[in-house]
């Protein structure tokens, strides 16, 4: 048995942020370890923030499906071509003074999440990321 | 997310931050945390145990204080990230660019000071 919470966002840090709270919400109803929710509300705030800087994306639209060993996070939105999976090594510089303190979001992304896949279908963008958990570590979904 | 001043004199900066470093709890904190830090100029020591998330702008406002302070020949060490949030700092290298220590006497000798001074 699986979970479903589907959000319509607005293009709007702030609205970003009440994201976080409702996302939390129903990951803890639905008995999701803190260590997940910790992933999933990390790779959600890297990417629509980037979906917020960086397209023209209207519409974005965010599915997350709560299922026995993962929870699958879809954002589909109607901006520019933006695919995190493809976007450059991470390469920071080793002295503090060379260090630049943006840049580092897609890189979290792919190194905390579990599998990130993008496509790009008609004028929309279609991100996945998924985040496994083992079954032990989080109660029954309701 | 919240800061507290553990203590604040002529030798040390040392502060905790306590919450959420995500883009609602950075909203409110980031020109604090600066007037904490940089605006200080004194060897700065950030106790992150009770942070519960961290995403790339929380870590760009570690970067950008530290490297103020760094301007002024004085440094910034983090103190006892726990979980995630070392993982998260670990993975984007900050730890390669602002040590973390994992006791007051490392953080002592991280920051060059005297460990009768704190």
């Amino acid at each position: 048995m699986s979970r479903t919470l589907h959000k319509s966002l607005e293009k709007s840090l702030s609205a970003l942020a009440e994201l976080a709270a409702d996302v939390q919400a129903f990951l803890t109803s639905c008995g999701v370890t803190e260590h997940v929710i910790f992933k999933v509300q990390l790779g959600l705030e890297e990417t629509i923030r980037n979906l917020i800087e960086h397209t023209a994306a209207k519409s974005i639209q965010l599915r997350l499906d709560v299922g026995n060993d993962r929870v699958s996070i879809l954002l589909d939105d109607d901006g520019l071509p933006f695919d995190p999976t493809t976007a450059a090594p991470f390469d920071p510089p080793e002295t503090l003074e060379a260090r630049a303190p943006h840049g580092m979001g897609l890189h979290l992304v792919r190194s905390m999440i579990d599998e990130v896949h993008y496509e790009r279908l008609g004028s929309r963008n279609h991100l996945r990321m998924v985040v496994l958990f083992a079954r032990a570590s989080r109660s029954a979904v309701p | 997310v919240q800061i507290h001043e553990i203590r604040l004199d002529e030798a040390l900066t040392h502060i905790a931050l306590i919450g959420r470093l995500d883009i609602a709890g950075l909203h409110a904190t980031d020109v604090k945390f600066h007037g904490y830090t940089a605006a200080r100029r004194r060897p700065t020591l950030v106790d992150m145990s009770q942070v519960e998330f961290i995403a790339s702008l929380g870590m760009g406002m570690l970067i950008s204080c530290a490297k103020s302070l760094q301007r002024f020949g004085v440094k910034m060490v983090l103190l006892n990230p726990k979980g995630l949030v070392e993982e998260a700092l670990k993975a984007v290298g900050i730890d390669q660019v602002i040590p973390i220590a994992y006791s007051m006497e490392d953080a002592q000798r991280l920051l060059g000071l005297a460990s009768s001074s704190t």
